[in-house]
């Protein structure tokens, strides 16, 4: 039995070319335009992240100037952050969502694109910075006040990267706001809420935290460009405290936008290389719902060093995370036990994230405690535990969902050899890199300093993160590499390479222009799982 | 269906409001966080009962969509508010040419759905 899927109505002739990039809307398009987007901007981030660790490797001042590497730190950050991570998530959503959950297109194609287009304008507004008199940014990615204002960071430099900021923060709005609306109302017949993939769930909760949290960035920028060019909004230290509830209010949700889609993502990994159904889906589900609230609920665990918030409250809502988070571990550990695991590079990726994000989050639960915080508060420590959480975590995951869901977005297979080859480098790499960061934070090494004296005995051990980084900038070359030969000459991936259980699986790769002309009965958030069990049931045998 | 959808952003809501509600118990002074959750909170469950709303209205069968391929309009829009934003930095100039764009946007958005409305 077989279901119809919502039959849309199009232009009998399809766009192509360079229109197709410049005004395309299918959701596909905008999808790998968004990914390739935020991609570009990593590997810049990632230039300048080179740039600093270079700079660290030996005391004295070696490459840079003290305000040029404020400004490698500030737009490091800030392009992680606001125009590679956080839209890396949103175009795996916007490619994806519409897929699995049986729609023929994402809900407001062109609120999406103008979403891509403000998205990519933040991202080049900021970096314009560097051409500026003053040059770019240099107030860190949080840009507080009162450094961000006209007295201490003055020029075109920093209103740019407001302009920036706010640019990026809207169009990741609007794109979630389509994704988050695509799972809501444009779901298949069938398609129940209890039946949508764990991804999906994933980026629901995130769209939700996104159209909750950054309209509040908005106004924080907003109102930092008024104070730069008119003052008296951020006056006197309630206005710095203000300016940062403001700030974490969009600030710590981002965190969690750059992490649940990932683990969504790692989901549909584990069951499909674990060849069983999602162990605890209702469990994760629940799980996911109450994890993003309490994320909402602990922004100001990054004030407790002010002196102006309830420590208390901050600090058990912190620690509550511990209790979603272990019920998603718990769920993946499941659903391996038991399972056939092979050990493809989607599966290494996933597993790589499992084991290192661990790393990041408990030394989460340390810093959620204002005694401990007060101790490493703005060291290396701090570095150490959230690029354990945003690089070992999400960026492995972003490349185990890049793997798996590549030969269905190309129609070609990634090369399994070069994959597994970036993944342990990789791992050599970020462990070297982020490591010794927390021993030198431990030992007083102050985050966003350009030089230390070779008296601190900081030298071997910041010299070990510098070969980590090159170390991590092979494994991305690698894999860049990989994608090149893949899209030469890779090996036709067919409709289903993997035996997926969603229904991304059930349409050609890449997928037509309106994804499906049939749809299999949805009667599971496995669909493809249910038909291949009930064939083997019938003794048919024969895959989905 | 679609009230099973409204449920899931009710739930989130309540989830968020408990929060809130524990953070005005414990944290009555602090004005501007209070504000922040509780804001959050009546967000998501103004979207719960907008989508209630709309699973009552929402007719059996599902409709044709009309999917536009490519869409300038969009893309003009985008140009127009980016322009007008940049302008903050750029000068006035650009503020002009933005909204003239955004006009012009809007209003190739129109003939786009009219365009489209008008297909069978």
């Amino acid at each position: 039995m077989t279901a119809l899927a919502p039959a849309p109505v199009t232009r009998p002739t399809p766009a192509s070319g360079v229109i197709e990039w410049f005004a395309g809307t299918d959701h596909k398009s905008v999808g790998v335009r968004l990914g390739v987007t935020a991609f570009v901007f990593f590997l810049a981030a990632g230039v300048l992240a080179l740039l600093m660790r270079s700079e660290l490797a030996e005391p004295g001042m070696q490459l840079v100037s003290r305000n040029t590497y404020n400004q490698l730190f500030t737009m490091h950050g800030s392009l992680m952050i606001y125009v590679a991570i956080t839209p890396l998530a949103l175009a795996l959503g916007t490619y994806i969502v519409p897929l699995q959950v049986g729609a023929a297109e994402i809900l407001a194609p062109r609120v999406a694109l103008v979403g891509y287009w403000l998205l990519l304008a933040g991202g080049i507004t900021m970096c314009t910075g560097f051409l500026t008199t003053h040059g770019a940014a240099r107030a860190g990615w949080t840009a507080f006040d009162p450094l961000s204002d006209s007295v201490n960071s003055p020029g075109t430099g920093m209103d740019l990267w407001i302009i920036g900021v706010t640019l990026a923060a809207l169009g990741a709005t609007l794109v979630a706001a389509c994704v988050l609306g695509t799972i809501l109302v444009r779901r298949a017949p069938g398609m129940t809420m209890l039946r949508i993939p764990v991804f999906c769930w994933a980026m629901l909760v995130t769209c939700l935290m996104v159209v909750m949290s950054f309209p509040v960035l908005v106004v924080a920028m907003a109102l930092l460009y008024v104070d730069r060019h008119f003052g008296g909004v951020f006056e006197g230290a309630g206005g710095a405290v203000a300016y940062q509830h403001l700030f974490w209010f969009y600030g710590h949700p981002v965190v969690y936008v750059m992490f649940f889609p990932f683990v969504g993502a790692v989901a549909e990994v584990v069951a499909t290389f674990s060849r069983k159904r999602f162990f605890g889906y209702k469990a994760i589900v629940l799980s996911l719902l109450v994890f993003a609230a309490i994320s909402m609920s602990v922004w100001a665990h990054h004030m407790f060093a002010t002196g102006q918030v309830k420590n208390q409250y901050f600090a058990l809502t912190s620690m509550l995370l511990v209790l979603p988070a272990g019920v998603e571990y718990f769920d993946m550990i499941g659903t391996m036990m038991g399972g056939a695991i092979l050990l493809r590079t989607p599966m290494l990726f996933a597993l790589g994230f499992l084991i290192q994000f661990l790393v990041g989050g408990l030394s989460g639960i340390f810093v959620a405690s204002p005694p401990l915080d007060y101790h490493v508060h703005d060291t290396f420590v701090i570095v150490a535990h959230f690029h354990y959480t945003l690089f070992a975590g999400s960026v492995f995951a972003f490349f185990a969902a890049v793997y798996y869901w590549w030969p269905k977005m190309t129609g070609r297979m990634l090369g399994e050899g070069l994959g597994k080859l970036q993944f342990w480098v990789m791992v050599i790499g970020t462990n070297l890199t982020f490591m010794p960061m927390f021993f030198l934070g431990n030992d007083g090494m102050v985050r966003r300093i350009a030089d230390y004296t070779p008296q601190t005995g900081w030298q071997h051990l910041n010299e070990v993160a510098t070969l980590g980084s090159y170390l991590i900038a092979v494994s991305v070359a690698i894999f860049c590499v990989n994608v090149f030969r893949s899209l030469r000459a890779g090996t036709p991936a067919g409709g289903d390479p993997w035996e997926g259980q969603t229904l991304e699986w059930a349409t050609s790769s890449p997928p037509p222009r309106h994804n499906f002309d049939r749809l299999p009965p949805v009667r599971s958030h496995a669909p493809l799982l249910d038909l291949r069990e009930e064939r083997q049931a019938r003794g048919a045998g024969a895959p989905a | 269906m679609k009230s099973a959808a409204g449920t899931a952003v009710a739930v989130w809501s309540g989830f968020v409001g408990a929060l809130a509600l524990l953070l005005a118990i414990w944290v009555p002074g602090d004005e501007l966080a209070n504000l922040l959750l509780w804001g959050a909170a009546l967000a998501a469950a103004t979207l719960a009962a907008v989508l209630a709303i709309l699973a009552r209205r929402a007719p059996a069968e599902p409709k044709l969509l009309a999917v536009p391929d490519l869409s300038l309009a969009a893309v003009l829009i985008a140009l127009g508010l980016i322009a007008m934003l940049v302008a903050g930095a750029a000068g006035l100039w650009l503020l002009y040419i933005g909204a003239g764009l955004l006009a012009f946007g809007a209003a190739n958005l129109v003939r786009e759905l009219r365009a489209a409305r008008r297909r069978p």
